[in-house]
């Protein structure tokens, strides 16, 4: 008899156990979700900065910049050009500007990630025009 | 053989319970504090390479007005001398003009970048290069107590 009423209060514990490691598993995952979540969104800001960096510069330094951007892999879209990375999309939009002594060239590289904006990283070279005095 | 009876006595499942959770919660604790770091530091890293950016790009469009000014000027008179004191006349906001240097900062929060152009002679078909292109950061004072 007393046997048997200890096996029901073991029971009774593993289960009230068993519930209440449910619940706080329920909430873990959740809290170990959102971190894994964040840590990937840090990382494309990392790798999505690196990339925009290195288009900014190699644009900055070069003639033809739509060469530069097809080399690179890019697509063009709707006047943008466009390349879909690991993670995330590199976004490019050209704007030139003739002033009465040269050009003056913009980029803005910007990096996104579903519908969040990572960076934006605007260039701008002025390439100046001989004129005769 | 020498069966051994393993006895669960009521309370030990709950005991097992409360460490197992409780190094759960430890654990997942201290992924997201790092996962939170991780993040705040790239952001802010993303923030200031973009503000770097954003200093170049104005210092470019500066250079375009001041390039402007410099075109003008060189219609104008065949003179050295001349040419710089029209130049000096005619210059946009915020720069300066010493001998053939012309000085500006572009300013964005804590950040400055220092710009100095050469004006080339009037012979020469470039009108002006870049001799300096700095980036000064004023660190706010140090508030910390020891």
């Amino acid at each position: 008899m007393k046997s048997r009423s200890r096996s029901n209060t073991l029971l009774i514990e593993l289960l009230l156990v068993i519930f209440f490691f449910m619940c706080s598993a329920a909430i873990l995952v959740q809290v170990f979700a959102n971190a894994k979540l964040k840590s990937r969104t840090a990382h494309a800001i990392n790798a999505s900065m690196l990339d925009a960096e290195n288009i900014a510069e190699d644009l900055y330094s070069t003639d033809d910049p739509d060469a530069v951007l097809a080399d690179y892999g890019f697509t063009a879209e709707d006047g943008n050009w466009k390349l879909q990375k690991d993670g995330y999309l590199l976004k490019v939009a050209l704007k030139t500007e003739e002033t009465e002594s040269g050009t003056l060239r913009s980029y803005e590289v910007s990096g996104i990630e579903g519908e969040q904006t990572l960076i934006t990283l605007p260039a701008t070279r002025f390439i100046p025009r001989e004129v005769s005095p | 053989m020498n069966k051994r009876k393993v006895a669960l006595g009521p309370g030990a499942a709950s005991l097992i319970l409360i460490v197992v959770v409780l190094s759960l919660c430890m654990i997942s604790m201290l992924t997201q504090i790092a996962a939170r770091n991780d993040y705040n530091l790239c952001t802010r890293s993303a923030e200031m390479v973009q503000k770097v950016y954003e200093l170049n790009a104005q210092s470019e469009e500066k250079l375009a007005q001041l390039d402007a000014v410099l075109v003008s000027a060189r219609k104008e008179t065949a003179d050295m001398q001349a040419y710089l004191d029209k130049v000096k006349e005619h210059l946009p906001e915020g720069m300066k003009m010493e001998e053939d240097r012309v000085t500006w900062t572009e300013p964005l929060d804590n950040r400055n970048l220092e710009c100095i152009v050469q004006l080339l002679p009037i012979e020469d078909t470039q009108r002006a290069k870049w001799i300096s292109h700095k980036l000064v950061v004023e660190e706010p004072e140090d508030d910390w107590e020891w």
